[in-house]
């Protein structure tokens, strides 16, 4: 576990570098504006300090740039909240009750529960990973392609509880996310859908198309509209509304660990990251929550869940990228090159030899995840300020963001047009009732679906017996199953109380599903 | 239509979007098939196509409603505020096809223009059609966002963005 | 990119820039006499954090030196690099465009198997330093020693072991000669596919896969948790003398060469601007005999090798013509 006289080494050098910690503010800063347009990237904010921090001591540098990561961490959650834009894939679910939230007028609160949920867990992610360091990295190489299909398939679940008037049309939508999720080459080397254009070898650009999706369905609607909210007094920035929202985060501590726990893990795992932890997180809170019924309606639960998964990702990723030295994602490749650029190598021997230094730098993480609070407040309070302009000012200009944001991604214009085609998809979609968010959703998990399944079936040459051998995977599909059987159990009481609610929704909807059970005659 | 007694309205709409979806997944699939039948190309692609298709179906019946009940859909989705964002007012949808149209042709004409006439002219069109009518507002406005975007995004990402006159 | 001479065009018949027109219209060798002038960007077709991102940027501040104009490193993954490639072809040979990339096997692959739209003659190589093998390696706490042991229990049984392999590679091409030399039906084995070398390294490092045939370089980092079973090269690998050399294998088989990386330009600049050719070349002769820059890219286990454009060259064409010979392997 924790290596007690390192620790304590690891405090002096934190507190006889106290200038070092002058650059904790700049950094979060950056990585807040930078991850708050969509669009660019957490990889791209840190790829433009890493040259600053070329003359830079070692560990000040260290300090700036994951000042930068744990900025930008939150940044994301600002546009996804304010406008459903949500600046990185791992700020999507926050989408959910985030809008919902200040579609009604909540957006002071909704922004401080993310803050909270997004410091706290964060604080809790590098907690972990100061205890389980070794033994985590460890772990993370074992977790083979079966472990990831079954994680993979928890993702989709999150679909069961998007919530769609028409349980066919989610399917139809979810099946064509996955779909164009796997256009372009697969991982054994078959290209297919790519129209001979050399931007779809890769496959579709994920953010673009999120961005084209979610902006069709709600940001070309506000066109009518003179202002985001509507209502007048619904448009106020309140800094104790702000501070209420972080206060009611403590009341919801299960939401809390159960976020984190997933994050950690998750994060943990090369390649894989946030993007694929805040569903999971979101879809097992409202599946346990007793007033699942109001998420995406503006629960504030949807919004921790979805933050606490984001934050504490950080920690675990981290883990991986100091015990072994390989990168989770971009930004932590970026972290590799810093370390390299002075003279330092990440990875086993780097935990052996300079175990101080890495506890060092986990503990000033801690101190940036609480700075984080008070920067994040005076960011969100500047932000919210965008809901008093008129909407003829902010979407052109927003428009015009989310445009050069999608640039940024591919560098050509094939994200832009990426952008629109899947713009003008989103607004057929939504205008016929399909639940967007499920493309979404297939889109981001389609190609890991393909991978690790293709990877599981190659591994066990096709034979499903295979699964009894890694007791890993085992574990988490018994643990989603399990978590499946207790809710469907446990619900049946509330169950009752949503038919309710479902009957009033089907009285509205009553001639379509009644055309929808009688077969078409002609 | 009439079938029987029951007169049925045909949503051609919604027939056009999922009919150009099945297809596409008609081609996707055919085009998969073409690269390769072996398992490490299809094991996903081709269960999850056909599950589509499958859905096609299923989802094609919805598209013929009873006459009546058109009107009685439409009246419920105006009341909620949040899953349905789509305008009713036919200048709403007006304002929304501009504005979609607007967005269209800065995409494509980005690099031909340059990426600053071009946000420039999407600035003005969009607010234009999002109602201000102010000529010194308007210029004032358009200038600052692409000065703003142009050189803020010069300085924050890797790539060169091609300019007529920045 | 045609819309960039669209947009040039525009430039120009939009009137009263005549200053900028001068300037497309300036002789060449005008030009050439006092490049560079303004930053020159360094095209890297790969993700951040691979070995010519982490190349490029430690090598920018020496190369810098020799130039006097800063670098700007230009990321273009995508589609084995072919964005990038043809994203630099797109440039004008102006000499504001370099790459640094991982030159062989990686273009004449595009071109082989992806139909690209250039040949491995449009790119010309001022110096590739870093030159790597395919490397077939096991879990260090792995039930397999050898290579031959490897070998053996394929041949009873040729599902006992598991593979896992980026396809389309030279990894790929020699883990199928290997095989073939061994009489072992490539068919039958259970080959894991890896999208890259990184998650490929992770699988064999955890013991995901059984034995892993990788660029053997990307693995110093992770070099306690394998074990090297052999190396495709010919003699011992300076980086990784531990490795057995597959020839002791007693496998009597053909291979290709890893990964050749370093820093490459179009072939269209080379002939048109013969003046900034040269001083390219002689920046980056300079820089790679730094030996400020020796010391610092090798403690980060990069290469600085001086091979220079003939040798570098060279090594890159042979590599093409070997590819070209193989590749029906690879299909």
């Amino acid at each position: 576990m924790i290596d007690i006289s390192a620790f304590h080494e690891a405090l002096g050098i934190l507190f006889s570098s106290i200038s070092a910690w002058g650059w904790i503010v700049p950094g979060l800063i950056i990585g807040l504006v930078f991850a708050a347009i969509p669009g660019i990237s957490i990889t791209m904010a840190m790829a433009i300090v890493l040259p600053m921090s070329l003359y830079m001591d070692f560990f000040p540098a260290m300090v700036f740039l994951t000042s930068v990561y744990t900025g930008a961490g939150f940044g994301g959650s600002v546009p996804a909240i304010l406008m459903n834009i949500p600046g990185t894939p791992s700020s999507f679910a926050t989408t959910f009750d985030g809008y919902a939230m200040s579609q009604k007028g909540e957006h002071n609160e909704a922004l401080g529960y993310a803050l909270f949920a997004s410091t706290l867990c964060g604080i809790f992610g590098y907690v972990l990973l100061l205890l389980v360091l070794e033994p985590l990295a460890d772990i993370v190489l074992r977790i083979g392609p079966v472990e990831m299909f079954a994680v993979a398939i928890w993702g989709m679940m999150l679909l069961g509880s998007l919530g769609s008037t028409y349980i066919s049309r989610g399917l139809l939508a979810a099946a064509l996310g996955i779909l164009l999720g796997t256009v372009g080459m697969n991982t054994a080397g078959f290209t297919r859908g790519t129209l001979g254009v050399p931007e779809l070898l890769d496959g579709i650009a994920p953010i673009p198309a999120m961005i084209g999706l979610l902006a069709a369905s709600q940001l070309l609607s506000l066109a009518g509209r003179d202002y985001i909210i509507e209502a007048e007094g619904a448009r106020e920035v309140s800094l104790r509304r702000i501070l209420k929202g972080c206060w009611g985060t403590l009341k919801y501590p299960g939401v809390l660990l159960r976020g984190s726990i997933i994050g950690v893990v998750i994060g943990a795992v090369p390649g894989v990251g946030s993007s694929i932890s805040n569903l999971i997180s979101y879809a097992e809170t409202k599946r346990t929550a007793k007033d699942s019924a109001t998420f995406g309606k503006g629960n504030p639960k949807g919004v921790i869940a979805a933050e606490s998964a984001v934050a504490s990702g950080e920690g675990g990723s981290m883990a991986t990228m100091l015990a072994l030295g390989i990168p989770g994602g971009g930004a932590t490749a970026i972290l590799i090159a810093a370390f390299m650029m002075h003279n330092v190598v990440p990875g086993p021997s780097f935990i052996d030899t300079q175990k101080p230094m890495a506890y060092a730098i986990i503990l000033n993480n801690m101190v940036q995840a609480v700075v984080l609070l008070v920067v994040g407040i005076g960011f969100i309070y500047a932000a919210t300020n965008v809901m008093k302009v008129r909407t003829r000012y902010v979407l052109p200009a927003i428009l015009v963001v989310a445009t050069l944001g999608t640039y940024a991604v591919t560098g050509e214009a094939a994200g832009p047009i990426t952008l629109f085609v899947f713009a003008m998809l989103g607004f057929a979609l939504n205008r016929y009732e399909y639940p967007v968010p499920a493309v979404v959703v297939g889109i981001l998990l389609g190609r890991m679906l393909e991978t690790e399944f293709l990877r599981s079936y190659q591994l066990s040459a096709g034979n499903p017996l295979y699964v009894l051998e890694r007791p890993g995977a085992m574990a988490i599909f018994a643990v989603m199953f399990i978590s499946l059987a207790m809710t469907a159990w446990g619900k049946r009481k509330q169950n009752k109380a949503e038919a309710a609610e479902a009957a009033l929704l089907r009285l509205r909807h009553d001639a379509d599903a009644h055309a929808h059970t009688t077969p078409s005659k002609g | 239509m009439r079938i029987g007694r029951q007169t049925y309205a045909i949503d051609y709409g919604h027939l056009a979007l999922i009919t150009l979806i099945a297809a596409a997944v008609f081609w996707y699939l055919l085009d998969a098939r073409s690269v390769s039948l072996s398992v490490n190309n299809l094991l996903l692609v081709q269960p999850v196509a056909i599950f589509a298709l499958a859905m096609y179906l299923f989802v094609l019946p919805q598209c013929f409603r009873k006459v009546d009940a058109r009107e009685a859909a439409r009246t419920a989705s105006e009341q909620d505020p949040l899953s349905r964002n789509i305008p009713a007012e036919r200048s709403d949808m007006l304002r929304m096809a501009a504005l979609s149209v607007s967005l269209g042709l800065l995409v494509l004409l980005l690099d031909t223009l340059g990426f600053d006439i071009a946000i420039f002219l999407f600035t003005l069109a969009a607010m234009v059609i999002c109602g201000e009518r102010h000529p010194v507002r308007l210029l004032l406005f358009s200038c600052a966002v692409t000065l703003v975007a142009i050189y803020g995004f010069r300085a924050m990402i890797p790539y060169p963005m091609p300019t007529t006159l920045l | 990119m045609t819309d960039f001479t669209r947009r040039d065009a525009f430039k120009i018949s939009a009137g009263g820039l005549a200053a900028v027109s001068g300037m497309v219209a300036m002789p060449s060798i005008l030009r050439a006499a006092s490049y560079p002038t303004r930053p020159i960007n360094v095209i890297v077709p790969f993700a951040t954090g691979g070995y010519n991102d982490r190349l490029s940027r430690a090598f920018m501040p020496y190369l810098e030196k020799e130039l006097g104009q800063p670098l700007v490193i230009v990321n273009k993954p995508g589609a084995g690099t072919q964005l990038g490639n043809s994203y630099a072809l797109n440039q004008p040979a102006d000499g504001y465009s370099i790459m640094c990339t991982s030159a062989a096997p990686y273009i004449p692959l595009t071109v082989l198997l992806q139909n690209a739209p250039y040949k491995v003659e449009d790119f010309s190589m001022l110096n590739l330093p870093s030159r790597d093998y395919t490397l077939a390696a096991t879990s260090s706490d792995g039930p397999v020693k050898t290579f031959a042991e490897v070998i053996e229990k394929l041949k009873k049984d040729p599902s006992s072991l598991s593979i896992g392999v980026q396809p389309a590679s030279a990894d790929y091409a020699n883990m199928v000669l290997a095989f073939q030399a061994a009489e072992i039906d490539p068919s039958k084995l259970r080959i894991v596919t890896y999208d890259g070398g990184g998650p490929a390294r992770n699988a064999t490092a955890g013991a995901q896969v059984d034995v892993g045939f990788v660029g053997g370089e990307g693995f110093l980092p992770l070099k306690t948790k394998i074990r090297p079973l052999a190396i495709f090269a010919a003699e011992t690998v300076e980086w990784y003398p531990d490795a057995p050399l597959i020839g002791a294998s007693g496998l009597k088989t053909d291979f290709v060469e890893g990964s050749q990386r370093g820093w490459a330009i179009t072939t269209k600049l080379r002939n048109e601007q013969p003046e900034i050719y040269k001083t390219l070349v002689t920046a980056v002769e300079k820089a790679s005999k730094n030996p400020k820059a020796i010391e610092t890219l090798k403690l980060q286990e990069l290469a600085t090798t001086w091979y220079g454009p003939e040798a570098s060259d060279k090594a890159y064409l042979d590599n093409a013509a070997k590819m070209a010979k193989y590749v029906n392997l690879l299909k």
